[in-house]
C-alpha cells in the first residue's frame, strides 16, 4: 500500500507580515518523486525547509510517517537522519575550510557515529561519482558539478530514505546539469529513495517527477500526476508556464511574434497581492469579478488533478486527448489564450 | 551594408584566468546574434569588452568597431561620454545594477538630464522610454523603487535605460536567467519587437539553447575563450558541426522529449578551468583523436558558417529556408 512519508495539510508559514506559504496540501508518497515547480518567491524553498524540520508551520500540520516533528532538537535528529537535503548552490552550502572528508563525514559525527567515519565518507563519495576524490582535498579544488556531487555524498552518508533536492542543478553549467540529474535518478532507483524535487525548470521537472505541485505566490494552484499536469494543464498559470517554455527550433518559434494575453498585465508585487482573492487574478487571462472578490480553494477535478481556480481549463479525455492537445500547441495551433 | 558591430581578433587577458583568445564576428542592424557558452567560455568577457566595461586590470586587444568607428582605444571611463549613444548594456541582475534608494523614473531620466534636457523634456522622454518597453501606467511605475517592482519589470527598466539614447547596438548579458519562464517569454517578445522597430543590432549572451532558438538569427558557440562554431540559427540547429554544439542540442532535446524517469543525454566531464593544449573540448569529446590534443583547430568555413574542429559532425546538409 502506498504510504505518505511526508504529508502537508493546510500548511501556512508567515515570516512577520510576509506570507511565505499558505494553505499548502500535498503528500510525498513512499517510493515516488514529488516535483514542486514555481517561480522565485512562490514558496518552494519554504516547503523544503518545513519538510526537513528547519522551520515550523505557523498553522496547519506537517507530518513525517504520520507523526509530528518533535519540538526538541535532540529528538528532531531522529527524523533528520532519515531526510537528506541537497541545496541549490554548492558554492554556498559547503564550508570552504573543511576538507571534503570532513564535510561528508560531519553528519555521521553529529549523529554519534564513531567508527569507520572516513570509510563511510569515501563510500558516499564513490556513490556520488567521485570514487577517487582524496578526502583531504578542499571543495575549492572542484568545479560546480564536483561540488554538487560532494553535497550529494553528504546528503546520502546517513543513508536516508528521503532526499529533498532544492534546485540541485540551477547554478550548474548546462553540460553538467544532465550528469547531476542522471546521478540523482540512478541513486533514486538503487536506494529506493522517495524524493521531493524543487525546480523552476518545467522541462527538467517533467522528466523527474511522478507527482507535480505547481506553486504561485505561496499557494498550490495545481497538483496531480506530473504527466497529466504537464500535458493538459488546468490552472491558467500552469497553462501560461507550459506555453512559455522556449522551443528548440529556430524554424518553428513558439514565443516570438505574439504577445500572449498574460503578457499585457504587470506582475503584482507582494504588497499588491490581495490574499482574500485569487492571487493569480491580476495576471490571468480568464479573471472575472469573482476571482478578484474571493479566493478559490484547491479542488479535485478529474484523473487525480486538482486546481485552485474558479474557471479551470476543461479536461481532455484522458492522456490521449492531452497528448493531442500538446501536439497541437507545439504546432502553434493553440495559443495560451485559446486553450 | 556596413555591419553595426565588427569584432576582430578580440583577446581579453586576465593574466591567470581564462579570458577570450581571438574572437572574430560581425553583426548587422536588425539582427540578433545569440552568443552561447558556459562558465569560463568568455561570452561575458566578450560582451563587457565591447561595451568597454572591463576593469583596467584586464588586457583587451584586437579591433572593436561600432558603426565603423573603432572604440577599442577607449578606456571604461573615457567611453562614458559616448557609451549611451553607442551601446546599450543590460546586465543579468537588474537589482544590483539599479540604485535601491532612488525611484526608477529619475534613474532613467538621468540619461536625458546628462544630455542637458529641460526638466519637462526629461519627464516626457522618461515616460516615452518606459512606454517603449511595454510598461503600462508609466507615471505610477516611474515613482516606484526597484524593490517594489517584479523581476520582469526591473529588467524592462534596464532595457529602457539601455535604449534611452537610441544606440544602434544592444548587448544583453543573460538578462532572463533570473526570471521565470513566463516573464522570460515576455522579455523575448519585447526584444524581438524592439529590434525590428528600432533596427537594433542585438548581441544576446546566454547559456540557454532554447532562448537562442527563439530569438537569434545567428548563433555563436563559445568554449574556453574561443568561438568554436558560428552560423545562421536555422543551419546550426538543423546540422550542428561542432561536437560540443551537437551535445548541447542533444541535451536540450533529450530533456524536452525523453521519457520520464529515463536518463538524460549527457556530455561527460567539466568545462576547463585553465588552459588546455590542442582543441579545448578534446578531453570531453567522443570523436577526439591524437591530433585534437596537439593542434588547436582553426575556424574553417562550413555552409554559411564556420567551425573549429578536426572532425566536424557530418549530417543532413540541406536546410530549407524559413
Amino acid at each position: 500500500m502506498s504510504q505518505a512519508v511526508i504529508s502537508f495539510s493546510g500548511v501556512t508559514k508567515r515570516f512577520g507580515p510576509r506570507v511565505a506559504v499558505e494553505d499548502v496540501d500535498f503528500d510525498l508518497v513512499e517510493g515516488t518523486t514529488l516535483g514542486i515547480v514555481g517561480e522565485s518567491g512562490s514558496g518552494k524553498t519554504t516547503c523544503v525547509r518545513l519538510a526537513v524540520g528547519l522551520e515550523r508551520p505557523t498553522s496547519g500540520t506537517v507530518l513525517f510517517h504520520g507523526g509530528h516533528y518533535p519540538r526538541t532538537r535532540r529528538r528532531l535528529k531522529d527524523i533528520r537522519r532519515r531526510i537528506g537535503l541537497v541545496q541549490q548552490d554548492p558554492y554556498d552550502s559547503l564550508d570552504p575550510r573543511m576538507t571534503i572528508g570532513q564535510v561528508v563525514a560531519e553528519p555521521l559525527r553529529i549523529h554519534g557515529a564513531k567508527r569507520r567515519l572516513l570509510d563511510r565518507a569515501s563510500a558516499a563519495l564513490a556513490a556520488a561519482g567521485l570514487p577517487d576524490a582524496p578526502l583531504d582535498s578542499f571543495p575549492s579544488a572542484y568545479s560546480g558539478g564536483g561540488r554538487q556531487r560532494i553535497a550529494i555524498a553528504r546528503a546520502l552518508v546517513l543513508e536516508p530514505e528521503v532526499l529533498l533536492c532544492d534546485e540541485p542543478t540551477a547554478s550548474l553549467d548546462v553540460s553538467v546539469q544532465a550528469q547531476i540529474v542522471n546521478l540523482l535518478l540512478e541513486l533514486r532507483t538503487s536506494r529506493g529513495l522517495s524524493m521531493i524535487f524543487v525546480s523552476h525548470d518545467l522541462d527538467l521537472i517533467k522528466r523527474v517527477a511522478t507527482e507535480l505541485v505547481v506553486m504561485y505566490a505561496g499557494r498550490v494552484v495545481e497538483s496531480g500526476p506530473a504527466e497529466l499536469v504537464v500535458a493538459a494543464p488546468r490552472h491558467p498559470y500552469t497553462v501560461g508556464l507550459m506555453a512559455s517554455i522556449p522551443g528548440d527550433d529556430p524554424g518553428r518559434r513558439k514565443l516570438i511574434g505574439r504577445r500572449t494575453a498574460a503578457t499585457s498585465a504587470t506582475e503584482p508585487t507582494d504588497e499588491q497581492l490581495n490574499r482574500d482573492a485569487c492571487v493569480f487574478a491580476r495576471r490571468c487571462y480568464k479573471a472575472q469579478e469573482v476571482c478578484r472578490a474571493s479566493a478559490p480553494l484547491l479542488e479535485s477535478l478529474t484523473y487525480g488533478v486538482a486546481a485552485r481556480c474558479f474557471f479551470p481549463e476543461s479536461s481532455p479525455e484522458g492522456v490521449a486527448g492531452a497528448q493531442r492537445m500538446t501536439a497541437a500547441a507545439e504546432l502553434g495551433h493553440v495559443t495560451a489564450s485559446e486553450t | 551594408m556596413r555591419p553595426v558591430l565588427e569584432v576582430k581578433d578580440l583577446v581579453v587577458d586576465y593574466g591567470s584566468a581564462l579570458g577570450v583568445s581571438g574572437v572574430t564576428f560581425s553583426l548587422e542592424a536588425g539582427q540578433v546574434l545569440g552568443l552561447i557558452g558556459e562558465t569560463g567560455s568568455g561570452k561575458s568577457s566578450t560582451a563587457l569588452a565591447i561595451a568597454r566595461l572591463l576593469p583596467p586590470s584586464a588586457d583587451v586587444r584586437g579591433r572593436i568597431a561600432i558603426q565603423g568607428a573603432d572604440v577599442s582605444g577607449y578606456s571604461s571611463a573615457s567611453f562614458r561620454k559616448i557609451r549611451g549613444r553607442t551601446v546599450g548594456f543590460v546586465p543579468q541582475d537588474a537589482m544590483v545594477a539599479l540604485n535601491p534608494v532612488t525611484p526608477v523614473g529619475p534613474q532613467i531620466g538621468e540619461m536625458f538630464r546628462l544630455q542637458g534636457n529641460s526638466r519637462s523634456e526629461v519627464e516626457k522622454r522618461t515616460f516615452d522610454a518606459l512606454r517603449r518597453v511595454w510598461i503600462p501606467d508609466v507615471k505610477a511605475v516611474a515613482r516606484l523603487y526597484p524593490h517594489q517592482l517584479s523581476g520582469g519589470m526591473r529588467q524592462r527598466v534596464m532595457i529602457a535605460i539601455a535604449l534611452a539614447l537610441d544606440p544602434p547596438l544592444l548587448i544583453a548579458d543573460e538578462p532572463t536567467t533570473a526570471l521565470d519562464v513566463s516573464t522570460q517569454a515576455e522579455i523575448l517578445q519585447l526584444v524581438d519587437h524592439l529590434r525590428t522597430e528600432l533596427e537594433l543590432a542585438v548581441l544576446w549572451i546566454t547559456h540557454d539553447m532554447g532562448v537562442v532558438a527563439e530569438l537569434a538569427d545567428r548563433v555563436g558557440v563559445m568554449y574556453a575563450g574561443r568561438l568554436v562554431e558560428h552560423g545562421p540559427a536555422l543551419e546550426l540547429f538543423a546540422a550542428p558541426r561542432h561536437p560540443y554544439t551537437q551535445g548541447l542540442l542533444q541535451t536540450l532535446r533529450s530533456l524536452r522529449l525523453g521519457p520520464a524517469g529515463e536518463p538524460l543525454y549527457q556530455i561527460n566531464g567539466q568545462p576547463p578551468r585553465s588552459f588546455v593544449a590542442g582543441c579545448p573540448f578534446h578531453p570531453r569529446c567522443l570523436s577526439a583523436s591524437s591530433v585534437c590534443s596537439e593542434v588547436d583547430p582553426a575556424l574553417e568555413p562550413t555552409g554559411e558558417g564556420e567551425v573549429a574542429c578536426h572532425h566536424p559532425v557530418t549530417g543532413p546538409k540541406e536546410v530549407t529556408a524559413r
